[in-house]
């Protein structure tokens, strides 16, 4: 399963994606090959969606606040 | 008051004061639960675990403290059914998932410990996706139709409720998976404010974005849960530590003067149907008739949520999952195996433009509730009635718009996870097959109060909320 509402010609072959697998130590079987790689294919251009949105403005920071002794 | 159907058809509160009155007793509602559960389950298995015996035990104890003048409250010996992803001691907890086969925890989550304290009779364990992730379906199914998706990942929670079952059911929320059952099985649901009901001892999906709440069959039934539940916790990193108020004092004091926000363009889009929109609106024409100020308004982040809230919880689901992952993957149902596999492959460099998204999504979220001084906004639940299981990802037959049901399921629920904020979903009508319709309102972070008043006016003008499904029971 994935989410993406854009539409993209990003095809990610089946031994990248077992390339990438064996450097993470991540099981992957042959036979989830072809649907992985299709379903990444899919995944990674959706955070495209972000583009029409300027994120300049707001970092992934830590808030520190003045109550760590109430 | 004896008879069984009579007992398992009053809510919460009704079930309270019979209990106060003397007019029944909770060993004669866990009779009853237990009797409806053993009626109901060959056909809608919305329990992975009935403790008949606990129940019944604990059911004469409180009947026992009642008796004695330590009435605790209204939850005290009202039976309930927990999601099988929360921790309880010396009972099986297996979260949908073969990789817990067996498992028994060595204590309570605190949510758990909580609805002891209050009295309430936990009847069994409630089934859910696998670790609540909604990517499988369990067996359960919904009286309402059997063949259709009966939402989730609290599926035995809202299942129970419709099937009369349960009082009342612990679910837990990371996208939807409270309210989306709650809309397809004609119950109301709450996910609470990020961080005011504790999540220690409840199996993480998405540290950021789960939250663990109450499902019921009304309104107020769903504020004195609420009561039960919440409070700070120091065994929870992201328990919230303000102040609890009563959640049904003044839940009858009206809509007048109440700004209501509705953002047609996004939750009304294409993919809602025509019964779902006409339900949604005659809740809007209502609330805007008995004094609520209704404000049409643009929120352009909403664009950004549901791609934003997918890319943070698989990144975060297989971060929790990858150990396991490893050791035990072969267990996992392949639907889930393969989202998680998916989770690790997502690169980091998304998943902070994830987090950032949702910052610029909960500063958007925030100065619109300031600049338009809202109380809540309204939407559909659902875009569509439970939809069948056969056409659950397929792409949508009743319209061409490039989504499968189970993507226009989660259009309406993942921003009030993102942004953390308070989301209740209840009844608002049936299609024309008869299927049930669930409208939703946010609030302002913990500010449930509100909603469940907003709520409360609305259903006391409607008998959507006792209306039942079938007997399909053999």
């Amino acid at each position: 399963m994935s989410y993406g509402r854009s539409k993209s010609d990003l095809k990610i072959e089946t031994d990248q994606v077992a390339m990438l697998a064996q450097m993470l130590g991540l099981p992957v079987a042959p036979d989830e090959l072809e649907s992985l790689a299709a379903a990444l294919s899919n995944q990674l251009p959706s955070i495209s969606v972000l583009d029409d949105f300027d994120l300049s403005a707001y970092p992934p920071i830590l808030r520190m606040d003045a109550e760590w002794y109430d | 008051m004896t008879d069984a159907k009579e007992l398992i058809n009053l809510s919460i509160s009704e079930a309270a004061d019979a209990l106060q009155s003397g007019e029944t007793s909770a060993v004669a509602l866990a009779e009853a639960t237990l009797a409806r559960i053993k009626q109901t389950e060959p056909t809608v298995s919305a329990y992975a675990t009935v403790l008949e015996e606990l129940a019944l035990e604990a059911a004469a104890r409180a009947d026992a403290e009642i008796a004695a003048g330590s009435y605790r409250g209204p939850l005290h010996g009202i039976p309930i059914g927990v999601k099988d992803i929360c921790y309880t001691k010396g009972i099986l907890t297996e979260a949908g998932s073969k990789v817990l086969e067996g498992f028994v925890p060595d204590y309570d989550a605190t949510v758990v410990e909580k609805l002891d304290a209050a009295g309430a009779i936990m009847i069994g364990k409630t089934r859910c996706h696998e670790f609540a992730y909604g990517v499988n379906t369990p067996p359960t199914r919904s009286p309402w139709e059997l063949n259709s998706y009966p939402g989730g990942s609290s599926t035995g929670s809202g299942v129970a409720l419709t099937a009369r079952s349960a009082y009342g059911t612990i679910g837990t929320d990371t996208g939807g998976s409270i309210r989306i059952p709650a809309s397809f099985n004609n119950a109301v649901g709450l996910k609470p404010t990020y961080g005011r009901v504790s999540a220690y001892g409840v199996l993480p999906l998405s540290w950021t974005l789960d939250h663990v709440g109450p499902m019921t069959r009304t309104v107020l039934d769903n504020a004195l849960f609420l009561n039960a539940i919440a409070g700070h916790d120091p065994r929870d990193v992201t328990s919230a530590r303000q102040a609890v108020p009563d959640y049904a004092d003044g839940i009858d004091k009206g809509v007048a003067g109440a700004r209501i926000g509705i953002d047609r363009e996004f939750f009304m889009y294409p993919g809602v149907i025509d019964d779902v929109r006409a339900a949604t609106e005659a809740v809007i024409s209502e609330l805007a008739d008995m004094g609520a100020e209704i404000i049409e308004l643009r929120l352009p982040e909403f664009e950004l949520t549901p791609e934003t809230l997918f890319t943070v919880m698989m990144v975060e689901a297989s971060t929790y999952h990858r150990d396991q992952l490893r050791e035990k993957g072969h267990l996992y149902d392949p639907a889930t195996r393969a989202t998680l596999q998916l989770g690790e492959l997502v690169p980091g460099t998304h998943y902070v433009a994830g987090l950032r998204a949702r910052e610029r999504y909960r500063s958007a979220m925030k100065d619109l509730f300031g600049r338009e001084r809202l109380d809540a906004l309204i939407s559909p639940t659902m875009p569509l009635p439970s939809p069948l299981l056969a056409d659950l990802h397929q792409p949508r037959r009743d319209m061409d718009i490039g989504e499968s049901p189970i993507i226009s399921i989660i259009h309406h629920t993942f921003s009030a996870n993102l942004g953390g904020q308070p989301a209740l979903s209840a009844p608002c009508g049936f299609t024309r097959d008869n299927l049930p319709i669930g409208y939703q309102l946010m609030g302002r972070p913990f500010d449930e109060a509100t909603l469940f008043r907003i709520a409360y006016a609305y259903e006391q003008a409607h008998d959507w909320h006792e209306r039942q499904p079938p007997e399909v029971y053999d």
